[in-house]
């Protein structure tokens, strides 16, 4: 960038006589350019200071709020901090949600993992590489709230898995709905789809001669994955992790329809606080889970930094 | 090359899970495209009763006489679809705007250029029930009434802009900066320069953005349930008509959109394609690679990642 001949210098250098000092005109430029990424800025930067800055300050501030019977109070009151930290079911809520998205993560980490590899190392017909790709990414285009509300009928005791065994002549499976476990199933099966694109782009771009070169050197398949290409694609599978993440610490819809409400997530407790009115507690468990969120992606961002990936 | 008895294994394991995930990204919509032609209920496989009643439910909300069953809710759903595909093509273009405007920003350093980089993504970063649930109170404070096109436009806009700009940001970073260059040296004015020469090259990524915020507004409910007032866009009548009962004229809605929905994304694959390979000659797997090569050497790129 600093070798190359930018438009405003030149048009400055056509506008100011050429007697003008190398510095001065690098000084002016460098105004002109910080001046004018802040004016691109601008309308990002407000909907963002709106919608987003704004909204988590009120958050941490309404969180010392009182409910007087149906109003807010604006006081400096900790009785919010104070009941949410002194309640058990809080404590139990905050371990299950973190729970649910360490074994979600792990689950379609592993199972992402494998696919995008199998893609990328054992279907060597390019076409049909391009078609089972296209194919395991599709799904995140299309409604996710389509794809749960099939649960039902999939999984319910007269559902379409119970029709099949019993076809084949299997017990029939025990209800597999409104538990932890049909939902942490039912979010695996909406997350996978982060990972396996961004798995399989971060191993097609290694060089097969690295590859080629660590088998030449004694390296068995395992030991080349583990020490060759895991590390090289560490930065695919945290950009699909980051991203399922993301999606996860907000969904309460999954757990209010597949999970029944029986263990559900701190995000299903918000919404159900903000429900009934309780405006504070809700916004002292939100503070809370914006402080686990941010905590996870910053690890994320620790084992790969994201940038790089820009 | 031989492969190794573990490798063949693996091939195998492997095959398997992709096949899994496949199964379990399509059965639903599989199964919905049955359901959604079952008369009565949709708790047990397989229906009984076979027509084509749910959807003409589906586009005669207001006749009644297609409802026999006793107990069944009725629900219009053709209001919110309106309103969901209002919402989601405003959204898409006025998160374009801002997105492709603030990485265009992202090419120059200025001071706080790390902390607005991180502030962009607030929107996407933060857990949605979060967000949707402050903007409601910060609203309430400063008496702004929510609803769609205030609050609720506003959080879809903050929702998938980052996206868009992420998308930008990875195509300005491999944007060869000396073709403005020459426009300007050549006479062209700022304007002219990013019309003629920046925007054609950056369709691909316009395109991209467009469909991120498309798809992400249309299908959004963590952030919406408390910030559209009365307004109802499609996935809050979704979620309000299976909290009473699930009725076939869901999957029936549910089938149509699905069938919108593949087209469109692949009408716009293979349209990305075509432009991609307009401007940069290569399919996209050969192309990802080269870009690559860019990234490991190029000086634009580790300006573009030490935000």
């Amino acid at each position: 960038m600093e070798t190359a001949v930018s438009s405003e210098r030149a048009r400055l250098i056509g506008d100011l006589a050429t007697e003008r000092p190398e510095g001065e005109i690098d000084q002016l430029v460098a105004r002109q350019r910080s001046r004018n990424a802040w004016l691109l800025l601008l309308p990002a930067l407000t909907v963002i200071l709106v919608a987003a800055v704004a909204p988590l300050v009120t958050i941490a501030w309404v969180s010392f709020w009182r409910v007087d019977g149906l109003y807010l109070v604006r006081t400096i009151d900790t009785e919010a901090w104070r009941s949410v930290l002194s309640d058990p079911t809080f404590y139990r809520l905050a371990w299950s949600t973190v729970q649910t998205v360490i074994i979600v993560l792990v689950l379609v980490g592993v199972l992402g993992l494998t696919a995008g590899y199998f893609l990328a190392r054992f279907v060597t017909n390019r076409k049909l590489q391009a078609l089972l790709l296209m194919l395991a990414i599709l799904p995140f285009w299309t409604s996710y709230l389509i794809r749960i509300i099939t649960w039902q009928p999939l999984f319910g005791n007269s559902g379409v898995i119970n029709f099949l065994l019993g076809k084949a002549g299997l017990p029939q499976m025990e209800l597999f709905l409104f538990n932890q476990r049909a939902m942490i199933f039912a979010m695996t099966s909406l997350y996978v789809v982060f990972v396996v694109g961004p798995v399989f782009w971060a191993l097609s771009r290694i060089d097969p001669e690295v590859i080629a070169a660590s088998r030449s050197l004694g390296a068995s398949a395992w030991t080349t994955f583990r020490t060759v290409e895991l590390p090289l694609a560490r930065g695919g599978l945290v950009v699909g992790l980051f991203f399922a993440s993301i999606f996860l610490f907000g969904d309460y819809a999954t757990g209010r329809l597949i999970g029944g409400g029986t263990n559900p997530m701190l995000s299903d407790a918000i919404s159900q606080y903000a429900g009934s009115g309780q405006w504070p507690v809700a916004a002292t468990l939100a503070v809370v889970l914006f402080g686990i969120a941010i905590l996870v992606l910053a690890i994320f961002m620790r084992i790969y930094d994201l940038r790089k990936e820009l | 090359m031989g492969l190794s008895r573990g490798q063949r294994i693996f091939r195998v394991v492997g095959g398997a899970v992709f096949a899994l995930i496949l199964i379990i990204l399509y059965a639903p919509f599989l199964i919905m495209g049955i359901l959604s032609f079952a008369e009565r209920t949709t708790a047990v496989f397989p229906p009984s009763d076979f027509s084509f009643i749910s959807y003409q439910k589906l586009f005669n909300p207001n006749d009644f006489s297609l409802y026999r069953i006793p107990g069944e809710p009725l629900v219009n759903y053709l209001r919110p679809i309106g309103l969901s595909v209002t919402l989601a093509l405003l959204t898409s273009v006025l998160a374009t705007t801002c997105a492709m405007m603030a990485a265009l920003a992202f090419r120059e350093r200025f001071p706080g250029r790390g902390a607005v980089f991180y502030a962009l993504l607030l929107g996407m970063v933060t857990p949605g029930i979060i967000l949707g649930l402050g903007f409601r109170l910060f609203a309430d404070q400063i008496s702004l009434p929510t609803g769609w096109r205030t609050t609720g436009l506003l959080t879809h806009i903050a929702w998938t802009m980052p996206f868009g700009f992420i998308v930008f940001l990875v195509f300005l970073n491999r944007f060869d900066r000396t073709i403005e260059e020459a426009a300007a040296v050549l006479g062209a004015s700022a304007w002219t320069t990013f019309r003629t020469v920046t925007l054609p090259v950056l369709a691909p990524a316009v395109l991209a953005s467009l469909l991120f915020g498309f798809t992400l507004s249309f299908d959004e409910i963590q952030r919406s349930s408390l910030v559209l007032g009365r307004d109802q866009t499609l996935p809050i009548a979704i979620i309000g008509a299976t909290t009473v009962r699930i009725t076939p004229v869901l999957y029936a809605l549910g089938s149509l959109i699905a069938l919108v929905s593949f087209a469109l994304v692949a009408f716009y694959l293979l349209f990305f394609e075509r432009e991609r390979r307009r401007f940069y000659g290569t399919p996209v797997i050969e192309d990802e690679e080269e870009t690559d090569m860019d990234v490991a050497s190029g000086p634009g790129n580790a300006e573009g990642t030490q935000a």
